[in-house]
């Protein structure tokens, strides 16, 4: 009924059916801490080809209010393909000549160096790529910003870097939506990819769940229990207006984009059983997709908008099923373990992410469509809510960690995890948003 | 209604009302209002069966529908584990299939190794093994590579292990260039004859009588060696080696 857990046959269809973790949140309610503490990037894994760069201070960031320099350098540790080259005590700006050989000989293959200073409406931000080996100019880029923008430049700027050197698009300057429960009070954050610069977007006592961006990464479906149901709302990020889509009878929940934006697939359990339904994104009439003997739930699109996977208990416990995304015939997709929840497609299509439960615990799966080979990538056991960054090449994903709740990010092969943590008490529900414009 | 002092002046009069009333009720026979009451009374208790039976069908009909209930719920949750068996099974087969197919191909490319390929040496066509062709191909490697005593003994190998072989002829061939080679003759001869013996169709048949000639003028057989020079040319006019007889024999006299 939740996009949380699977729910039980036997569960009310409109009580909100909480992981247990919601239980052990009141029980462990953290002291509080800042409410916007500084997300820390912990990177593990080894074994990578990890590429060596220099991020000096940039000129005259010490008189901005943000650190372009260390935002770019944090985004760029956590993909897991950089390691950083201490730079401290070196300021160097776009115009300058650097001295390859004396950042070469300190491990540097790459530096990068640049400038802030006040102008325009707000500040104007400048950089240059250098290959240090090589001594050769790899471009660069100046922006003029307000001072609220300056962590997206800096990100920009990282994506700049990224894309230069492992020739892949990068999404430090995309955003993730998440939940947070702190005492009896749930808050929707939009944050940047580090999690940093969290805006509430909403706010309530009552449980606020399955939070989605829309493909053009403007609004928002989520299932809000404020009138003490659930019900889907789509929300504007921008303007905070929001409209209500699926408010019927019994239980309304799951949102999923189709990749056209126009549509929504949700759960209903207004005929009866929770059942997979689609309505149009800007409001109407529900469609029955299919005619089931069990409860189906937490559908999500293909991203060719071709399919449509979901859970389902029809075959006698929960796993993951596809249908075409008019409806007919739904083909069976998970055959490892005896509960598989959560599907998550990666934009390229290739790879699915969805959390088992094995050995009571939740663990989240890795699965290479083409073969149906799958891999477990965490050593955590409380995983849930997978997510794809838009390049397919980290899932974001929330969990327990060393006693913490905490968003973790992870490459597909598991070998490379960051911790995104930060927000106190309670929280989950990561998605991350599409590529910005 | 308002208390007022005419109050109790309709009391009075609504007393006055009802023993009228009462008065009139009189004007009734007793018998007539007894069977009424009889009557209704019947009525009453019929009713009351009815609807005791009424009670008694609904609560059956109640009993039965939650029975049927809690079947249908059974027959749901064995329909889903079958369903949920059905899935695992067809599965199952698909991979065995897959599986197969992989072992099958597999199969075929092991087979393969075993498996006579057509070649054609020495302008004959046939099929042979895929190890006697490349033991063949050995063998001439190391006549090519000038190593004679052990294309000798590579060539006289082969055609002891693969004596119905298509190669026969040409690997004798071969083998009695290797002798004579070595000047090894005597068994040059042999082999050459056999050439002949065997397959005087042989590509390399006008050669091998050639080569026999070249042996015997080695040997000093002068008598022999033009005999068969004689003899090839009438066997393969039209041979080269034809040519190379005829100079011989110019040369013998």
């Amino acid at each position: 009924m939740t996009k949380k857990r699977f729910p039980s046959i036997s569960s009310e269809a409109a009580k909100p059916l909480f992981h247990r973790r919601h239980l052990l949140g009141a029980a462990l309610a953290a002291p509080a801490l800042p409410a916007l503490a500084q997300f820390r990037v912990e990177v593990t894994g080894v074994g990578i080809r990890q590429y060596p760069i220099a991020i000096p201070q940039f000129r005259g960031e010490g008189s901005a209010p943000q650190k372009i320099s260390a935002i770019v350098q944090a985004d760029l540790i956590r993909s897991g393909l950089f390691k950083a080259v201490d730079a401290s005590g070196e300021e160097l700006d776009e115009t300058s000549r650097p001295d390859v050989a004396k950042w070469t000989a300190k491990g540097a293959e790459y530096l990068s160096v640049g400038s802030v200073a006040r102008g325009g409406n707000g500040f104007d931000v400048r950089f240059r790529l250098w290959d240090a080996v090589k001594g050769a100019d790899l471009g660069g880029q100046s922006y003029n910003v307000p001072q609220a923008d300056l962590r997206l430049v800096a990100h920009k700027i990282a994506d700049y870097i990224y894309e230069k050197i492992t020739g892949e698009k990068g999404v430090f300057s995309t955003r993730i939506a998440y939940v947070t429960k702190n005492g009896a009070r749930y808050t929707l954050w939009v944050a940047d990819s580090d999690g940093e610069n969290a805006q509430s977007a909403l706010s309530s006592p009552e449980p606020i769940i399955s939070p989605t961006w829309s493909p053009a990464g403007t609004q928002l479906a989520y299932v809000s229990f404020e009138s003490r149901k659930p019900v889907v709302y789509v929300h504007e990020v921008s303007s905070g207006r929001r409209r209500l889509i699926a408010n019927f009878r019994g239980s309304n929940s799951a949102p999923a984009w189709s990749p056209d934006g126009s549509t929504l697939a949700v759960t209903l359990s207004r005929d009866g059983g929770s059942q997979l339904y689609t309505i149009p994104s800007s409001g109407g009439e529900p469609r029955r997709l299919m005619q089931s003997s069990g409860i189906d739930t937490e559908p999500t699109y293909s991203k060719d908008g071709r399919y449509i996977y979901f859970v389902s208990d029809r075959g006698g416990a929960p796993q993951i099923y596809r249908v075409g995304a008019q409806g007919g015939g739904a083909e069976r997709v998970t055959f490892s373990g005896s509960y598989n929840i959560s599907p998550s497609i990666s934009p390229d299509g290739k790879t699915l992410a969805y959390i088992t439960r094995a050995g009571g615990g939740y663990k989240l799966q890795v699965m290479d469509l083409a073969s149906s080979t799958v891999t477990s990538v965490t050593d955590t056991s409380n995983d849930e809510s997978p997510s794809f960054a838009p390049n397919s090449r980290l899932i974001v994903y929330a969990t327990r960690e060393g006693g913490r709740e905490a968003l973790m990010t992870t490459t597909l092969d598991g070998k490379i995890k960051a911790r995104l943590a930060g927000q106190n008490g309670d929280i989950r529900e990561p998605d991350w948003g599409p590529y910005q414009p | 209604m308002i208390l007022t002092r005419r109050t109790p002046r309709l009391i009075a009069l609504a007393a006055l009302w009802a023993c009228a009333t009462a008065a009139q009720a009189a004007l009734f026979e007793d018998a007539d209002a007894r069977r009424a009451i009889l009557e209704l009374r019947q009525r009453v208790d019929q009713v009351t069966q009815g609807s005791n039976q009424n009670g008694e069908d609904t609560s059956q009909v109640r009993r039965s529908l939650l029975d049927f209930q809690s079947q249908m719920e059974s027959m749901r949750a064995e329909m889903n584990k079958l369903r949920g068996e059905n899935e695992t099974l067809r599965r199952e087969v698909a991979d065995l299939k897959r599986g197969q197919t992989d072992l099958a191909k597999g199969m075929e490319a092991r087979l393969q190794q075993f498996e006579p390929v057509a070649v054609t040496v020495d302008g004959q066509e046939f099929k042979a093994d895929p190890a006697e062709k490349r033991d063949f191909e050995a063998a001439l490697g190391v006549f090519r590579s000038g190593k004679f005593a052990d294309a000798a003994s590579a060539f006289s190998g082969f055609v002891q292990r693969y004596p119905k072989s298509g190669y026969v002829p040409s690997a004798r061939f071969w083998l009695g260039n290797a002798y004579y080679a070595t000047r090894d003759y005597k068994p040059a001869i042999s082999n050459f004859q056999q050439i002949l013996a065997t397959a005087p169709q042989h590509m390399r048949a006008p050669d091998s009588a050639l080569s026999i000639a070249n042996c015997q003028i080695e040997l000093k057989d002068t008598k022999a060696a033009r005999k068969t020079l004689e003899d090839l040319l009438k066997a393969y006019p039209e041979s080269d080696a034809a040519n190379a007889a005829k100079e011989r024999l110019s040369k013998l006299k």
